[in-house]
């Protein structure tokens, strides 16, 4: 696990930046705007001529210690935690030198936050939506999208509820298909503002270019609506599907696995099957504890060992019908065996560690692992260590 | 039927030029060189190779030749691809090469100061170069140049010709 964000020392730097941070040797071929570059002399700061860079016209200059200059080119040094940002990485630069970074080139997956606001209230949410006016973010990300990695071969896009943005989520997809030909954008959305033909209209650059991840939790109106506390959600999002669909656009549905939802999974994995038999993709997705998570762990928390029957007839169902079906966030000794080949690693490496228990597991390597914010309470009893031999399955 | 995916590798290859970098990597001049069939549809000779020729750029000697830096670095490193204005072309470029079709040279290839740091840069990563990495295309550098040349089998210009540029992965 590696945090997205730490602190270093700040010279002649005003306001917020976003920078892409490279050697020089990749920084001096002109891949991405210079002025947008801060070049990474950590490892071999002594040899080069800040002078020189400045004029190239550099944004700044990442270094180890402090050196004494006379480049009028901004300085980032003495970094709290140096493995933190690293060359291909692009990141965001504050006042007192607070670095984020935004995106990770070395990173097993990388998302685009566009805002906090939300139409649903969803009983786990692990992103509690707030109400903010966060504005910035378009502008923020649309100044990023144009320093990502152009061999990227996948992109997410999360939030809040992205199509809150209307016709500046469609510009974030036009940014994405001029900048980056060769990315495909994951979009994690409730689908609910898509029951307004307009807006799917509206989103046509993502034709081909875009996956719609979009969350079902019930193959009943009460129960969807209960989990995600808002009264026709599962109505506008039926219809935001059937309309995605009609105009071509791939689908994923999303399935949060807790005690609201496991004992009518079978049932919903026969309700998809049926009524939307063009998807995509089907997530069954394990708990992230974390926000409205942790605080309704009462009404949600149920141990995999228990729900594990319901899952695998869930995905059996789907998986013997030719649905492309995968299994999230839920540990592989948590599992029935032959469930194994559809478990992913799902977690985001910034998030993502083990447990005691699986040091010496011989399937480690293809288990999702746990989330960072997956305390004793939240995980089952059933962890364990599989045994060499144990693996043959892979 | 030949031609078609000629004309099809043609279209993918001007894609991936337009929207990712147009300063580095196959430059729209290359696209030039695939041999794509006339009207009628047929190649002179069909089993002939797909080579991808050298782009009309300016050869580094006469990059040195011709005129004095530029005022502004930065404006030739503009990321925006094929969509931004090219910069004018130095004086060589005004003349290209016979049947090839005349377009601004990559904007890297302008800037003498970032082709010497580059060029002191890769010399350094390979150990020919020792002294302060600075962008001057000076004694310490034409001998570490010439160092490599001599290595690499390369005439010994001490200058920043095609065949030591290409040599050093700074043009393809």
């Amino acid at each position: 696990m590696l945090a997205l964000h730490t602190r270093g020392t700040l010279s002649a730097m005003p306001g917020r930046r976003i920078l892409k941070i490279l050697r020089l040797g990749e920084a001096l071929r002109g891949e991405f705007r210079c002025e947008q570059t801060m070049v990474d002399l950590r490892s071999d700061s002594a040899c080069v001529d800040l002078a020189a860079l400045g004029r190239v016209g550099f944004g700044g200059v990442l270094l180890k210690d402090e050196l004494v200059s006379t480049a009028h080119l901004p300085t980032l040094t003495r970094l709290a935690q140096d493995e933190v940002v690293a060359p291909g990485d692009v990141i965001r630069l504050r006042e007192k030198g607070r670095v984020s970074v935004v995106f990770r080139r070395q990173a097993n997956a990388n998302a685009l936050f566009v805002t906090e606001r939300c139409n649903s209230y969803c009983l786990m949410c692990s992103q509690p939506p707030r109400n903010d006016n966060d504005d910035w973010r378009v502008a923020e990300i649309l100044e990023l999208i144009p320093l990502v990695d152009t061999n990227l071969s996948h992109l997410g896009v999360t939030g809040g509820e992205p199509t809150l943005l209307g016709k500046r989520l469609a510009d974030i997809i036009e940014c994405v298909n001029t900048h980056l030909p060769n990315t495909l954008l994951h979009i994690l959305t409730n689908g609910r503002r898509f029951a307004d033909q307009a807006l799917v209209e509206m989103m046509a650059a993502g034709k081909g270019r875009a996956r719609w991840a979009i969350p079902l939790y019930a193959d009943t109106p009460g129960r969807h609506d209960y989990v995600v506390q808002a009264k026709g959600a599962f109505e506008e999002t039926l219809n935001g599907i059937y309309n995605l669909a009609e105009h071509k656009h791939p689908l994923e549905i999303r399935v949060v696995l807790h005690k609201q939802t496991v004992d009518r999974l079978k049932a919903l994995a026969e309700f998809v099957w049926r009524t939307m038999p063009f998807v995509n993709h089907v997530a069954l997705m394990g708990l992230e504890p974390m926000g409205f998570a942790k605080v309704n762990r009462d009404i949600l928390w149920v141990d995999p060992l228990d729900y594990a029957e319901a899952l695998e007839e869930a995905a059996l169902y789907l998986y013997d019908r030719g649905v492309p079906v995968s299994i999230y966030n839920v540990p592989l000794c948590t599992l029935p065996k032959h469930l194994w080949p559809l478990a992913k690693q799902s977690i985001s490496d910034w998030k993502n560690v083990f447990a005691e228990e699986c040091v010496d597991c011989a399937v480690r390597e293809h288990c999702c692992g746990f989330f960072q914010s997956a305390g004793r309470e939240w995980r089952s009893r059933g962890i364990s260590s599989v045994p060499v031999g144990g693996a043959n399955d892979f | 039927m030949t031609s078609k995916w000629l004309i099809a590798l043609r279209q993918i290859l001007a894609w991936t030029g337009m929207g990712s970098t147009a300063l580095t990597g196959m430059s729209g001049q290359a696209l030039g060189a695939i041999p794509v069939g006339t009207s009628a549809g047929k190649l002179e000779n069909p089993v002939e190779p797909l080579v991808f020729e050298r782009p009309a750029h300016n050869n580094g000697l006469e990059l040195f030749a011709a005129h004095s830096s530029h005022a502004s670095h930065s404006s030739h490193y503009s990321g925006s691809g094929a969509a931004a204005p090219a910069p004018q072309a130095g004086p060589s470029a005004a003349m290209p090469a016979p049947g090839i079709v005349p377009l601004a040279p990559r904007a890297a290839l302008q800037d003498k100061e970032v082709i010497v740091l580059r060029v002191q840069a890769q010399l350094h990563a390979l150990g020919y170069y020792a002294s302060t990495i600075d962008g001057q295309f000076n004694d310490t550098t034409k001998a570490a140049l010439r160092r490599y040349q001599l290595v690499k089998g390369l005439p010994a210009t001490s200058a920043l010709d095609d065949a030591t540029l290409v040599s050093l992965g700074i043009v393809y």
